[in-house]
């Protein structure tokens, strides 16, 4: 009994002890992975802000604001990437940057939509509608559609590098079109290169 | 008197081999084993002069920082400078963005971007300000890891 005790409270110590540590996602100075990590992420994204800012393309002329969706940003690579991990910390620069304004009412995929745009005129269309304060209802011909569109790819290339080492290729693509001419006004791809042992998978 | 010979011989290969550099425009900048040999820059010295810039920690050296308002109004830095090393050296540099009241302004595009300076040679970098409300900066810098 006295045994099963001690290693009772052995255990309980010895899962205490398992470290587990906040990742400083402002100064990270961890290990690089092959697979893409956060701080590839916030790279690819800082260095499409920067570029996009620069150029120049969003500031209309005439004062005004561009109305901007997200379209289909496609993931290449061999990993399971959620493609809003970029789109959404550009989205985000952009709007703040004063120059766009994001619609919700049509994206590329469904996290770029809010649903509720269409459901509310849905509701105004049928029977219930009845019940809600016309005013209060959008009317028909509200919504603005979009003058321009963010797209784009991320593709993965991986290459033998030597015996041992493999070389991983990330390239992050995006475009920016014009929607009513079909003119690309902006593109930039950023490169984020990895090398490592063969054993390290980068899926 | 051996002794005498071998420095004799030592000094003179250092000239015949660093015998054919001219200064050229300094805006292009050539690499070492490219250009003509100079005496900090030879197949003898270049020993010497490597553990000289490692043990004096030799690294980069901040030039010019310029910025200015591109077409959109908004805020942009250049940052120039050289690499005194003679290896390439690796940094990180990451720019806040202030606005007229000295606080910084919250963005996504705020974090470490890398920089590759050459040995012995210029490198450059640029900044754009997140949005029109930036009106200074503040430039920090680390070790590259990885």
């Amino acid at each position: 009994m006295k045994k099963l005790t001690l290693l009772f409270i052995a255990m309980t110590f010895a899962v205490g002890c398992e470290k587990v540590t906040k990742i400083d996602t402002t100064n990270d100075a961890g290990k690089q992975v092959m697979a893409l990590d956060y701080r590839d992420f916030d790279q690819a994204a800082s260095e499409m802000i920067q570029s996009l800012l620069s150029s120049g393309v969003l500031a209309r002329q005439d004062g005004g604001k561009y109305v901007l969706t997200t379209g289909v940003i496609t993931n290449d690579t061999m990993q399971r990437i959620d493609t809003d991990l970029l789109s959404a910390k550009i989205e985000e620069d952009i709007s703040n940057s004063g120059q766009v304004v994001m619609t919700s009412a049509v994206g590329g995929k469904d996290s770029n939509r809010d649903s509720m745009v269409n459901d509310l005129r849905d509701v105004r269309d049928s029977a219930k509608g009845d019940e809600f304060k016309q005013d209060t209802m959008p009317s028909k011909g509200t919504l603005i559609a979009p003058d321009l569109s963010l797209s784009g790819k991320i593709y993965q290339n991986n290459l033998r590098y030597d015996k041992k080492n493999q070389q991983v290729e990330y390239y992050f693509q995006l475009k920016i079109t014009d929607l009513k001419s079909g003119l690309r006004f902006w593109q930039k791809e950023v490169l984020i290169g990895k090398r490592g042992s063969n054993k390290t998978v980068a899926w | 008197m051996k002794k005498c010979l071998l420095m004799m011989f030592f000094a003179g290969s250092v000239f015949v081999f660093a015998g054919c550099y001219k200064p050229h425009d300094k805006r292009v900048s050539v690499a070492a084993g490219v250009r003509s040999d100079t005496i900090e820059n030879n197949i003898i010295t270049r020993p010497f002069i490597g553990a000289y810039s490692l043990l004096a920690g030799e690294g980069i050296d901040i030039k010019d920082v310029r910025s200015w308002r591109n077409t959109a109004g908004i805020m942009e830095v250049q940052v120039s400078g050289h690499n005194r090393a003679v290896y390439t050296k690796q940094f990180e540099y990451r720019v806040e963005w202030l606005n007229d009241k000295g606080m910084r302004i919250e963005a996504q595009q705020t974090v470490w971007l890398r920089v590759s300076a050459k040995a012995m040679s210029d490198f450059s970098f640029t900044a754009t300000a997140p949005s029109r409300d930036a009106v200074d900066f503040k430039i920090n810098t680390r070790k590259a890891k990885g």
